[in-house]
């Protein structure tokens, strides 16, 4: 063995803390994260829409309300006795009465969701404020006036749904319609008994929200540096837990998770740090399947990620001018027309600031929004010399198989990529 | 040399220069020929019409006795028209451009190879595809169409050409009026499509340059016509700007990114709104359109005129009154014009280059007066028609002539359409601002986005109202594959339409893509349906099964 060859072996078993045991002559394709029993309560509160915390909520007097959407303000839907919810249906997997309205061939994401509606999983919801960023999540709202539950729930006026005129471009005229919007949607919310929208209230609710994602931050910081101490898929639930639980209720168990996260080991033994970026994806399963292979997922730019969101809104000036500035402007959703640049340059950053090594962009099967933007983006960055890959799946876990090849194959690649990049950088080659 | 053989000479000289010949050796050639075909034309079109009349009056018999049905015309008057119409369509508006003696321009170097105006040969094809079986007013209705359309296309080219500082490229949903009234020319992106009428493969090669750059095929194949075009160097190239929206569907949408990225120009875009019918978004969309007038004016110098404005929004509005007649004849008992036509008319003058133009008046006011002469003498698109439907979603545009093979095979007369049909918004000229925002109004109003994007009962509200208007023996369902805005109305279709007592014909296609569903396959869908839930006899068994996979 030549002592460049020796050099260059010794380099790759030192990439990440672990990768090719040179010494021992094998592979390693677990990352090597302790169980947190701090994780347990997570687990237990994403398995469920009406978890335990949200029957604590509901117990006090407190009102759910589901949405679906980024271009839903989520402080419009923390004032008063409100919570916020977001609509998942990860457990459903047949979507008969979905396929039967939407059709086979609409996105399954959709499907589960209007599935979940139909077999009563959201039937202990108030109210339903659809963001309207694509067609077929506006087309699940419309179906509440035509199918059951719901559609007994609105002609009894137990019930109501508010589909949002979201914006697709940045400008003024958008922004002002937007603004209309959301304090049209304020005024139906405020059908509800009990529910009153001042601009107090409203401040209120954005403070809540800015503490509330503070503490996701300080999670989401622990998968940066060198010694990383939160796995993709644990701060995956965590994120998926925020979205779907009433904020405040979630603080303690985010704070316990923190005193634990401070402790622990920093995580070793993964071969690449991965950015995940696409439309939805709510099941950590998904992100447990990529790590399982060997990479970190350490940055998540999808629907129900952490990215964008966790900056805090002004609470300086108008609250409604603010939180319609702040959800249209940080919006990285494949409709804002024009702003392709900007969401790539976006998604670059988060590769500088989370030191990622690839970047898997996912793609849930018959979703129109991002058919373009993935192809754009990967077409870019592998111009830009990092490793990208499209892997293509269906809303509910499935595939598993494949996508597991495919994974494996590309941190293959991106381990490659790094090694050429480190033995330039040493002049090996 | 017959006049019918010189000029598919000139074709073939035509179809060499858009490919690979030497452009100034093809027009010398053209030329030679020009000096014989040119009285040969005038003698035929003028002169000698016994003579034609004779021909044709042999041809329709030797076709008759080799059994050819799909080929009749009905009666020789009719014969005789189509022919001079076909003359004129390829000499006066394809082949006689090219004899222009003005020097070439430098533009006309990247025409070659693209492959829309490639296609300008297959001209009797599709006229063929277009008018087998059609007769009396119908056909006249469908051949001046044809002639007016290929001038005005005519005028454009010249523009495209000669001025390329003054053309804007133009999305779906985009208020050509306004470019008009700026001075500017139209390069509508949704042209690339039409490429599909004339030959049922040609968008292939689009699709593919999309799945070759990574596009998943389960999106819409329709906006991918003008992004493979885009991806394929096949749009026109040199304009100053871009116009594009949100509209006609998300797909189209997603699509902007790529387009925008392989023009490579200053693109403006329009955001209509969900609710497009609201105060709120009449009002958010009117500023928008100012904003493009600034936009417009930056880019390419030209200011708008808000007299011109007004004149092209008045005869807009002069449009939508004859436009409304057009549809009132169809409802009757004998609907004159046929549904391919129908929407040809429609979506180039409500929502594409035509729009507002003086030569859109002089169109819809000659269609309208046949559909009168038609109405007047019972006459129906459908000569021998059985039942009557109406057609929701858009119709399979890869097998354009599918309305006339409805027709002709099962007797089945299309009153009217999805894409069509439609609320109208006249607009008030009586200020700026009154126009803006009733413009605004009108072009949110778009052809198909006005049924899918809002409200549902937009999609249901306006099917069961054009029902009331027609009906119909049963409902006429193009389900595209591609679309999701319309698949997922899927179960509530059923249900409504059981609902309101309408029997529903579905059928699966896709609207660019024929390796999808190819005409066969259509036919065969049809035919099941015709027979098992209709009872039908066909007026025309040799219709029912047919290879045209490989025909243009």
């Amino acid at each position: 063995m030549t002592s460049s060859l020796q050099q260059m072996l010794g380099l790759q078993a030192h990439l990440h803390g672990g990768g090719h045991d040179a010494e021992k002559g094998v592979r390693r394709f677990m990352i090597n994260a302790k169980e947190l029993p701090e994780m347990e309560i997570f687990d237990e509160l994403i398995a469920v829409a009406d978890n335990s915390l949200v029957k604590q909520a509901m117990a006090s007097g407190r009102i759910p309300v589901g949405y679906n959407c980024y271009s839903a303000p989520v402080p419009l839907m923390m004032v008063g006795g409100l919570f916020p919810l977001r609509m998942r249906a990860a457990s459903i997997t047949d979507t008969s009465v979905g396929s039967y309205y939407l059709s086979r061939i609409a996105c399954s994401y959709t499907r589960s969701n209007l599935e979940a509606i139909a077999n009563g999983t959201y039937n202990f919801l108030r109210a339903y404020i659809s963001g309207g960023a694509c067609v077929q999540m506006i087309r699940v709202a419309q179906h509440a006036d035509y199918i059951s539950p719901f559609k007994e729930r609105i002609e009894n006026g137990d019930f109501l749904v508010y589909i949002l005129d979201s914006p697709n471009r940045l400008s003024d005229p958008t922004f002002d319609l937007y603004l209309a919007d959301l304090k049209r949607a304020a005024a139906k919310l405020s059908e509800i008994p009990g529910v009153s929208f001042t601009d107090e209230a409203l401040s209120k609710a954005i403070g809540d929200l800015n503490r509330h994602n503070a503490l996701l931050k300080r999670i989401s910081e622990y998968r940066k540096g060198k010694e990383p101490r939160i796995a993709g898929t644990e701060f995956h639930k965590v994120v998926v837990a925020s979205l779907t639980c009433p904020k405040d209720l979630l603080e303690k168990p985010m704070e316990n998770l923190i005193a634990a996260l401070e402790k622990r080991q920093p995580i070793t033994g993964y071969k690449a740090r991965v950015m995940i970026a696409g439309p939805v994806l709510d099941n950590p399963e998904y992100t447990k399947l990529i790590e399982e292979q060997g990479a970190l997922v350490v940055c998540d730019r999808y629907c129900f990620g952490s990215l964008p969101g966790m900056e805090p809104i002004p609470e300086v000036g108008d609250p409604w001018a603010n939180m319609a500035k702040y959800y249209m402007e940080t919006s990285e959703c494949s409709k804002m027309m024009g702003q392709f640049e900007q969401r790539l340059e976006e998604k670059n950053n988060y590769i500088k600031e989370f030191d990622v090594d690839g970047v898997i962009m996912h793609y849930v099967k018959f979703c129109d929004l991002w058919a373009y933007e993935i192809s754009m983006s990967i077409d870019r960055f592998l111009k830009a010399g990092i490793p990208a890959i499209k892997i293509e799946h269906d809303y509910g876990f499935s595939s598993a198989g494949q996508i597991k090849t495919r994974i494996q194959a590309f941190l293959e690649q991106v381990e490659n990529t790094s090694l050429m990049s480190q033995w330039r950088k040493e002049n090996l080659i | 040399m017959s006049s019918l053989e010189l000029l598919t000479k000139a074709a073939d000289i035509c179809f060499r220069f858009l490919t690979d010949s030497d452009w100034e050796q093809a027009r010398n050639e053209l030329r030679l020929i020009d000096q014989t075909i040119v009285p040969t034309l005038e003698d035929d079109l003028e002169h000698k019409e016994p003579e034609t009349f004779s021909k044709a009056k042999a041809l329709m018999e030797v076709l008759t006795s080799k059994g050819a049905t799909r080929v009749y015309k009905g009666n020789i008057a009719d014969h005789i028209y189509e022919y001079r119409q076909w003359l004129n369509i390829n000499y006066n508006n394809i082949l006689k451009p090219l004899l222009n003696p003005a020097p070439v321009h430098p533009n006309m170097a990247q025409l070659k190879g693209k492959r829309l105006y490639r296609q300008a040969h297959k001209t009797t094809t599709r006229l063929r595809k277009l008018t087998e079986g059609r007769r009396g007013c119908t056909l006249r209705m469908l051949l001046e169409w044809e002639n007016a359309a290929a001038q005005f296309g005519k005028k454009l080219m010249a523009d495209y050409i000669l001025h390329p500082e003054k053309c804007v490229y133009m999305g779906s949903g985009t208020p050509t009026e306004l470019a008009w009234a700026m001075d500017l020319t139209c390069y509508s992106l949704n042209i690339q499509g039409a490429v599909r009428a004339i030959d049922q493969r040609a968008t292939i090669e689009y699709l593919d340059a999309n799945t070759e750059a990574g596009v998943p095929q389960d999106t819409c194949s329709y906006p991918q016509i003008v992004s493979g075009a885009a991806l394929r160097n096949d749009l026109i190239e040199g304009f100053p700007c871009a116009v594009l929206s949100n509209l006609t569907c998300d797909p189209a949408q997603a699509a902007n990114a790529l387009i925008e990225r392989e023009l490579g120009v200053p693109t403006f875009y329009l955001d209509h709104p969900y609710r497009f019918k609201s105060p709120d978004g009449r009002l958010s969309f009117s500023r928008q359109l100012r904003e493009l007038v600034a936009f417009l004016e930056k880019h390419t110098g030209h200011t708008l005129d808000f007299d011109k404005l007004k004149e092209i929004c008045e005869r807009q509005n002069r449009l939508q009154e004859l436009e409304v007649e057009r549809w009132e004849h169809n409802y009757g008992a004998y609907p004159p014009t046929p549904v391919d036509l129908m929407l040809a008319v429609h979506f180039n003058i409500f929502g594409g280059p035509l729009a507002g133009t003086v030569e859109a008046e002089a169109i819809l006011h000659r269609q309208v007066e046949l559909a009168r002469q038609a109405t007047a003498k019972k006459e129906s698109c459908v000569p021998n028609q059985k039942y009557r439907a109406v057609l929701w979603n858009p119709p399979p545009a890869s097998f354009a002539n599918f309305a006339n093979w409805i027709g002709r095979c099962w007797g089945v007369a299309i009153c009217n359409d999805m894409e069509s049909f439609g609320d109208f918004n006249l607009i008030d000229t009586s200020s700026e601002d009154a126009l803006f925002d009733s413009l605004g109004a009108k072009g949110m109003n778009f052809i198909m986005s006005r049924h899918t994007r809002g409200d549902i009962t937009n999609f249901f509200g306006d099917l069961f109202k054009l029902c009331g208007f027609c009906n119909p023996d049963f409902i006429i369902m193009s389900d595209h594959v591609g679309c999701h805005s319309v698949n997922t109305l899927t179960g509530l279709m059923n249900e409504q339409c059981q609902q309101h007592g309408y029997k529903l014909m579905r059928f699966e296609q896709d609207l660019g893509d024929v390796r999808v569903t190819s005409h066969q396959g259509i036919r065969r869908q049809v035919n099941d349906y015709m027979t098992t839930i209709m009872n039908a006899t066909p007026l025309d068994p040799s219709l029912l099964v047919y290879d045209d996979d490989n025909e243009w």
